[in-house]
């Protein structure tokens, strides 16, 4: 059942000093640590090989072997993954914190002490993180015992206890959680001296659903419409994230036509997003014929969504096995003269958004996220990219349709034609134009050729180098071109063959989890099912979640009028942080 | 720019919504649809719903079948498990009521001895 890469395992499992575990994930080395020596072995995995935690989960197994499991994933740069377990006794529930020695763990390890009232020995901020002041203490929600049926009373408690900053001239600035305008509820706590933040501490997880709590119980089925209704905005990356773990766990695969059309689903979502959030930039410095753009042309690539899936956010489309949907040769030949047009109209768009000299000089070192930090706290997606990390998940961890060099294939214009007849551009246009106006195009060479790691040979990831506001708009432009140029030649080859794969439900104990490039960034859903075939443990790490600590690291020394352009600029999510 | 120049010939480049009524495409899917004549009581699209918005109650005489459009979150699972076909997702989008009862549909069946 282990799909370990036996020699570079080695490697891995030498180095981290623990005892090999099966795992049912391509590319995994799972390994099973002593609890003391498990912050070491997570530093020996990060410093030695480069690795970025990708996520932590933690498990009440106290009914099964009378401890708690901590895991920590870390992804490694050559295609594979690690996955350092240690068990917590019951009894005494505390474990080394991993922080100390890798920053990145440390929201992971205070979720673990409200959800499951582990206590992270050793880390430096111990304040409530999920949970808010009026939950009462010693309840833990994902623990087994606690039943979500009955209400929960809440407490008067002491208010939360920010960070604060003391001096002269130093003021203290609440926004939120309420904000002038339709967006999420999240709190921000600005340190300001006259305009110029110096502090900025952020307090999120407002919206909590309880989802890793309701999904437990319910049939593979059943949990891929919560999975599916995690986010609004990245409904499809989470519907797939899930079915993709769900389907190492029946040991099936969505057959090919399935999966170009996941992929062609995928790649509308980051259309829209990405089109959407380019507009909606430009109403942080106030150029609202941007942001009318913007939205004009999301609208349009939705109802392009609503067309083929018959939902604005592409809900329905995919299932356990593959997908509910076909794309038909009629519609497709249709969608790609639209998406030909909008692709026109959005170049007109950042033409228009590059070229306004006051709008590009409010973005330019604005909100810079260094790159050494942006690592240390495991960012990822256009927030990782715009600061010279180059990540990208449908490279380094393909799926779908971006496996083994499939794309690059696709993308090769000798092959790929549009229905019109019209050869397709050999390679996308990144890395080109979008820095051109005056902005020092400095990048890594962002386009097709230089990147061969791993399968997804020649697929384009731009990078930039600045980590400001501007290189996170350009990496965005550049990656709608990707999208564009990626749907049209998956179009023009669409395999043909059933569209979805059939399975029974599980009937032993599997655990799988599995990671998709949403459009903003990394996401990670762990899954675990049990001999009932029911889902025993769900674990949802959303790229907002990494990248939420990067938005406040990215304020300090700016305006505190700019915070909600660097803000729009990571363009992040409070509902699929919070879950 | 194509919708700046139209609109500066004097045409609006927005729909006047709900003035003018707008269509959903036929791949939408809205809200869910009985047809009664094909209705058997199996209860497939009962068991199927993620959310419990239909529920198919046997009587002495025949069943009860009801849908809460309150929490229906149109997935469309209860089409697709349908034999029957007799339940489908319209195009119907527009599902403001007054009174949240007016949210349940209900139809009662009698069996039909002879034809089942
Ligand atoms: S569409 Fe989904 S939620 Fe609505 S009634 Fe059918 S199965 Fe239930």
């Amino acid at each position: 059942m282990t799909d370990v890469v036996t020699s570079p395992a080695v490697d891995l499992q030498q180095l981290s000093g623990g005892e090999l575990l099966p795992s049912r994930v391509p590319g995994e080395t799972r390994v099973v640590v002593p609890l003391v020596t498990l912050p070491r072995a997570c530093q020996v995995i990060v410093d030695g090989v480069g690795a970025r935690l990708a996520t932590m989960v933690a498990q009440d197994e106290r009914a099964e072997t009378g401890s708690f499991t901590l895991a920590y994933t870390f992804a490694i740069p050559d295609r594979r993954w690690m996955t350092i377990e240690c068990q917590v006794p019951a009894d005494s529930p505390a474990f080394p914190s991993v922080t100390p020695l890798v920053p990145a763990a440390h929201w992971y390890e205070r979720e673990a002490r409200d959800m499951f009232g582990l206590e992270p020995e050793g880390h430096p901020d111990l304040r409530r993180l999920v949970m808010h002041d009026d939950w009462p203490a010693g309840v833990f929600p994902l623990r087994k015992d606690f039943d979500p049926s009955i209400p929960v009373p809440r407490v008067e408690a002491d208010p939360y206890r920010f960070h604060t900053l003391h001096g002269d001239g130093i003021v203290e600035i609440p926004v939120g959680p309420f904000h002038a305008g339709v967006i999420e509820p999240g709190h921000f706590r600005f340190a300001a001296v006259g305009e110029v933040v110096l502090a900025l501490e952020p307090r999120l997880f407002y919206t909590h659903r309880g989802i890793e709590k309701l999904i437990e119980g319910k049939s593979l089925d059943h949990g891929l419409q919560i999975a599916e209704r995690i986010c609004g905005v990245c409904s499809l990356s989470h519907a797939v994230t899930y079915c993709q773990a769900a389907e190492q766990i029946l040991g099936i695969e969505a057959p090919p036509r399935a999966a170009v059309i996941r992929s062609i689903g995928l790649e509308l979502e980051r259309l829209y997003n990405h089109v959407g959030d380019a507009g909606n930039m430009c109403a942080g410095v106030g150029f609202m014929v941007g942001v009318a753009h913007g939205a004009r042309l999301k609208d349009e690539l939705q109802r392009l969504n609503e067309q083929f899936t018959g939902n604005r956010f592409l809900r329905g489309l995919s299932a356990i096995g593959g997908v509910r949907r076909d794309l038909d040769v009629e519609f497709a030949a249709q969608m790609s003269l639209e998406l030909a047009r909008i692709a026109r109209e959005f170049g007109e768009l950042t033409a228009m958004i590059l070229g306004s000299e006051t709008t590009m000089e409010r973005m330019r070192r604005t909100g810079i996220l260094p790159g050494d930090l942006a690592r240390a706290l495991g960012v990822v997606g256009v927030g990782a990219r715009a600061s010279g990390i180059d990540l990208d998940t449908r490279r380094d961890h393909p799926y779908a349709a971006y496996r083994d060099g499939e794309t690059a294939r696709r993308r090769d214009g000798k092959t790929a034609r549009r229905p019109d007849g019209q050869n397709l551009p050999p390679s996308p246009a990144v890395g080109r134009g979008a820095g051109g106006e005056g902005y020092s195009a400095v990048g890594r060479g962002a386009g097709g050729e230089g990147h061969s790691a791993g399968g997804g040979e020649g697929f384009p990831v731009p990078t930039r180098e600045e980590g400001d506001v501007a290189a996170r708009l350009l990496v965005r432009i550049d990656e709608v071109a990707v999208s564009f140029a990626l749907i049209q030649a998956l179009i023009a080859e669409m395999p043909a063959g059933p569209l979805i794969a059939g399975w029974t439900p599980p009937t032993t104990d599997a655990a799988a989890f599995s990671a998709t490039e949403s459009p903003r960034g990394e996401n990670l859903h762990w899954l675990r099912v049990n001999a009932q075939g029911t889902i025993e443990r769900y674990r949802v790490r959303s790229a907002s979640f990494p990248n939420w600590p990067a938005v406040a690291a990215a304020a300090p020394g700016n305006m505190v009028p700019d915070f909600p352009l660097i803000n729009k600029s990571f363009e992040l999510c409070y509902a699929c942080l919070d879950r | 720019m194509r919708v700046l120049r139209q609109s500066m010939r004097g045409r609006v480049g927005a729909h006047d919504y709900p003035l003018e009524p707008e269509a959903a495409p036929a791949a939408f899917r809205g809200q869910v649809q009985l047809d009664p004549n094909r209705c058997r009581g199996d209860a497939a699209c009962a068991r199927v719903c993620p959310s419990g918005a239909i529920t198919v109650e046997e009587t002495s005489t025949g069943w009860i079948w009801q849908l809460d459009d309150s929490r229906c979150v149109f997935c469309g699972l209860c089409a697709d498990a349908c034999a029957n076909r007799a339940v489908s997702l319209s195009n119907a989008f527009e599902l403001a009521v007054r009174q949240p009862d007016d949210m349940v549909t209900r139809a009662e069946f009698i069996r039909n001895e002879e034809t089942d």
